[in-house]
């Protein structure tokens, strides 16, 4: 009897070991094994972790705390603009919050102090060493201005259109 | 007749008067930086560090920095490739195993161009240039884990012992308690936390976010020579300023080793499990 139960036993095994890549079809406790992967035997000590290389980086908070980590992207030093520490999301309750704009040290804004003149427009300041104060009086004054008689101003040249065409005749 | 008089005059020594309720405050300040490592901790780190390193690819340069580009060329500038193999020479330290541009005896070790300029890589007669604070290329230095106030040893900053927990301590009466509060008039009754909370706020001013951990006490001392139980309020100053309002207030901010001097052996001892060892 003892015997018996062991035959059924495997019998039962080697049944739900079976492949069924041609039907496609998975039923219930039944192992299928991909055809792809041939498993090898690692063998003692040949086994190697995959570590990708790795710097340590200095991150520096927008409040100047720093956070030393690791990290695969060639950066040994990452300043952070925005962040947590002056994100009005993670503190609501602060109104001392000096938010950066990011692009005020690049190449776009440098262009832009350059040849501001050329658009026309007053010298654009930098935004660094500007406190929020300020930008929401400068806010306002914007808010003001589209309060009154604001016209969107023709930069282009006129384009065609039929109906002024006929309003024109 | 008589037992019932003794009886009586027995349970009229015993019994006093009700305790007075009253809540004690803990408030402490979380470590700010990562707790001090011991010298072992420190060595087994350091060796688990070199091992990693050791264990690591090779830097995939090809995948960063693309050919023929000028961050590419100052990558190189700085990272020379190793001494190649050649069996017309000899090598005393071993043969090169070169893969990759790398040596695969050792660990890779891969400088980066800088934002800024370093002191080493200076001409001769040139001085470093100044770099005003606003500058977003500065070089990131990691601020000191000694502060100002550790220097001077300075018991009532908060700025001290930024890698452990701190306490609160006021001195009473010529003994160091955590700060205690009664209720003054017994009409209402107060909750406890509440207590607590409004006690805090006369101690050290309305400036303090805090964060307080239950309503629940988490200890009941019982003050035998005051007759007064003192339930444990447990709370966690997270910022702002503890500014004593009453000028004659002495207070402290220490660690649980620190309060061991301070506090009274047997009350230190009924209490000393509340305390953090980090």
């Amino acid at each position: 009897m003892f015997s018996r139960s062991i035959v059924r036993s495997t019998n039962s095994i080697s049944q739900t070991f079976t492949r069924n890549v041609s039907r496609n079809v998975s039923m219930s406790g039944e192992v299928t094994l991909s055809n792809r992967r041939i498993m090898r035997k690692i063998k003692m000590g040949k086994a190697r972790p995959a570590i990708f290389y790795q710097f340590d980086t200095l991150v520096e908070l927008s409040d100047g705390s720093v956070v030393r980590r690791r990290s695969q992207a060639p950066k040994d030093e990452i300043r952070m603009i925005s962040d947590q520490r002056n994100s009005e999301l993670w503190n609501p309750h602060r109104s001392d919050l000096v938010s950066v704009d990011p692009n005020s040290a690049g190449k776009i804004q440098k262009f832009n102090e350059r040849y501001s003149l050329f658009e026309g427009k007053a010298d654009i300041p930098s935004e660094t060493d500007e406190s929020p104060k300020q930008s929401s009086a400068k806010k306002d004054d914007f808010l003001a201005l589209l309060g009154e008689n604001a016209t969107e101003v023709q930069k282009g040249g006129k384009m065609f259109s039929k109906k002024e065409l006929k309003t024109r005749k | 007749m008589i037992g019932g008089l003794r009886r009586s005059a027995i349970r009229a020594y015993a019994t006093k008067s009700s305790p007075i309720i009253s809540s004690s405050l803990l408030l402490s300040r979380n470590p700010v930086v990562t707790a001090d490592l011991d010298p072992f901790q420190s060595q087994f780190y350091k060796y688990q560090q070199e091992l990693w390193r050791r264990l690591m690819w090779t830097f995939p340069k090809w995948f960063y920095f693309r050919e023929g580009t000028l961050a590419e060329q100052r990558y190189r500038q700085l990272n020379r490739d190793p001494v190649a193999y050649n069996p017309d020479l000899e090598f005393p330290r071993g043969k090169p195993e070169i893969r990759h541009r790398r040596d695969r005896r050792f660990k890779q070790e891969i400088k980066l161009p800088k934002t800024y300029k370093l002191a080493e890589d200076l001409a001769e007669g040139e001085t470093l240039p100044v770099v005003s604070k606003n500058d977003l290329a500065r070089q990131i230095i990691p601020n000191s884990r000694i502060t100002e106030a550790d220097k001077v040893n300075d018991l009532t900053s908060l700025e001290r012992k930024l890698s452990r927990t701190l306490y609160l301590i006021i001195n009473q009466n010529g003994k160091w308690i955590l700060p205690n509060f009664t209720e003054q008039s017994s009409e209402v009754p107060t909750a406890l936390h509440k207590l607590a909370e409004d006690g805090l706020y006369q101690l050290g001013g309305e400036k303090i976010n805090y964060f307080n951990v239950s309503n629940t006490p988490c200890h009941l001392h019982i003050n035998q020579a005051e007759n007064k139980k003192e339930f444990i309020i447990k709370s966690h100053i997270l910022s702002g300023e503890f500014k004593p309002q009453d000028e004659s207030l002495k207070y402290l901010w220490l660690t649980k080793e620190e309060l061991k001097d301070k506090l009274d052996a047997k009350y230190y001892y009924e209490i000393n499990h509340l305390f953090s060892d980090v």
